[in-house]
């Protein structure tokens, strides 16, 4: 199943250095579940649909993770989606928004264990949701 | 449109579209239209929440996609002729036996793909260390991306908005919205900043505005008539590249005079607006700098046939044109209803058509996944989103146009 994570952040500035870091948390922290054969990423940059003329938002990272279902990998990525964007928001003092469907995180700082719950549980019943349809 | 279609949302990423087909314009944001019609042209910045401003913005960026349509004719000939590409395909898609199976992608010759790239493809007529050339593409969204800035924030100057650009859009597919500024800045300077809208107009009235765009800061550097007169007119700067051999530009009005190239949405709408101008309106030069206007009467004018927004509510505009009464299909009565399902088929099957030649993941608004075409993806410009799958409009679009069930349409299976 692919998961398709919108990442909005406040300063556009800062896209750069976000995909990079999003790329080292892949390359480091998330390496073990990334490698797994169960999981593929891509890092997409928005682009316009074909034969239209848009405005781009330049502020938008978008994740995509292939998981396959069942295999327990969805919760210890999104922990550590989270975890990642909570530190960098705490070193460069920025607002970002994580949106999934129709859903929408605002993580302006650190999340306590509670919140970064309740917002995976969220994430994961709208996945499963779209996924029954 | 029916109240039970609810409008949906675009996908993450964008902030609005306009297409190259049906002109409807889509913004991405929170439904804010009625604010939007009384804050439109007041100074923005500090007064309103970032949201707002961004949603304002966006609206005045795709409204100006659709004044250079109107007035520029690379634009009004590349939409003329991705209409004829699409024309092409659903004609030779007809000639397939109504019940042969046809496996996407569509194995036929179309110059819809070789269009879509020359508008991205760079000149490289002039460069800078940091920018390799500039495309047609890059002289549209560098033109609108300025026009805007300088419509919602009348006191910003060269530095300013060279600032702005470099936060917001001086990386990947972003750059396309500040390449051409910062080549013709690296030229010319801050003398620039007065003159970029009206050299991306006149490039954007050739046949190759990449190269156009480029002949015109290299004729202008060159004459050194910046020395002396900082605001030059549209007839001065065209003086200025005459002298220096460039020639052959058309207003979309001359092209239509020239050619007689026609186009199902955009031909109407300049015949509308060409009519109902002011007396001795002077509209090359409100097209080469619409930020200099404040009459809101000429923005009414020429404002895009269809808005809608993420917060389900959808405007027609009020004073369409009559889309039947020059086409070859003329009817006596037009309602705006026929006039808005034109621009709603239009769309859809023009979508289909980019769908078939080229199966992608193109963003799906629907939530049917239920539906047993839904994994075609030929629909995903099909604007109204039906309460359910049974009542989707499509279908009978499709069959209509193509002459064949959609069931006998399928994806190539991966091997």
């Amino acid at each position: 199943m692919r998961y398709t994570f919108s990442i909005v952040i406040d300063e556009p500035a800062y896209v750069e250095d976000l995909h990079n870091s999003l790329e080292s948390w892949i390359a480091s922290e998330a390496s073990d579940m990334i490698n797994d054969p169960a999981i593929s990423y891509e890092i997409k940059e928005p682009a316009p649909t074909p034969g239209s003329l848009a405005l781009l938002d330049a502020g938008t990272i978008q994740l995509v993770l292939g998981i396959l279902s069942g295999s327990g990998a969805l919760t210890l990525t999104l922990r550590s989606l989270f975890r990642v964007l909570e530190k960098y928001i705490d070193a460069h003092k920025v607002v970002i928004k994580v949106k999934f469907g129709e859903n929408m995180v605002e993580v302006s700082g650190k999340l306590s264990e509670q919140e970064r719950s309740k917002y995976m549980e969220e994430f994961i019943q709208h996945s499963v949701e779209v996924d029954k349809k | 449109m029916n109240d039970r279609y609810r409008l949906p949302p675009l996908r993450e990423g964008i902030k609005g579209e306009i297409n190259w087909f049906g002109w409807m314009l889509t913004v991405n944001f929170p439904d804010m239209s009625g604010q939007f019609e009384e804050k439109q042209r007041s100074h923005l910045e500090s007064q309103v929440p970032r949201d707002y401003l961004d949603f304002s913005t966006t609206i005045t960026h795709e409204g100006i996609h659709f004044i250079q349509a109107l007035t520029a004719s690379y634009i009004y000939r590349s939409a003329c002729r991705l209409w004829h590409g699409v024309q092409e395909v659903i004609q030779k898609v007809r000639l397939f036996p109504s019940d042969a199976v046809i496996t996407l992608p569509l194995q036929i010759e179309s110059s819809i793909g070789s269009m879509l790239n020359q508008m991205r493809t760079k000149s490289r007529n002039l460069s800078t260390p940091d920018v390799p050339g500039v495309s047609p593409l890059d002289v549209i969204e560098g033109a609108t991306v300025f026009i805007t800035h300088r419509m919602h924030l009348e006191n910003m100057n060269n530095l300013g908005y060279l600032q702005r650009i470099k936060e917001q859009y001086s990386v990947g597919n972003l750059r396309t919205y500040s390449d051409a500024y910062r080549l013709a800045e690296w030229y010319l300077g801050d003398d620039i900043f007065d003159i970029f809208s009206v050299i991306c107009f006149l490039a954007l009235c050739s046949q190759e505005p990449g190269q156009m765009f480029c002949r015109y800061v290299r004729a202008i550097g060159r004459s050194g008539i910046l020395h002396d007169h900082k605001r030059l007119t549209v007839q001065e700067i065209i003086d200025s590249g005459i002298a220096f051999g460039v020639t052959e530009l058309r207003t979309t009005v001359q092209e239509i005079d020239t050619s007689g190239l026609w186009h199902p949405i955009l031909f109407p709408y300049v015949k509308k607006v060409v009519e109902n101008l002011p007396d001795r309106f002077n509209f090359v030069e409100f097209a080469a700098r619409p930020y200099e206007c404040d009459d809101v009467k000429i923005f009414r004018l020429i404002r895009p046939p269809l808005l809608r927004f993420e917060g389900k509510v959808g405007n027609i505009a009020p004073d369409l044109p009559d889309f039947f009464s020059d086409g070859p299909a003329s009817s006596q009565k037009t309602t705006d209803k026929d006039n808005a399902n034109l621009i709603v088929t239009l769309m859809a099957i023009c979508g289909a058509v980019l769908a078939m030649l080229w199966p992608d993941e193109y963003y799906m608004q629907c939530p049917h996944t239920n539906c047993p075409y839904y994994g075609l993806r030929l629909c995903y410009a099909y604007a109204p989103v039906p309460p359910s799958y049974q009542e989707c409009g499509f279908i009978e679009r499709f069959e209509s146009v193509f002459e064949r069930s959609l069931s006998t349409v399928q994806l190539r299976k991966e091997e």
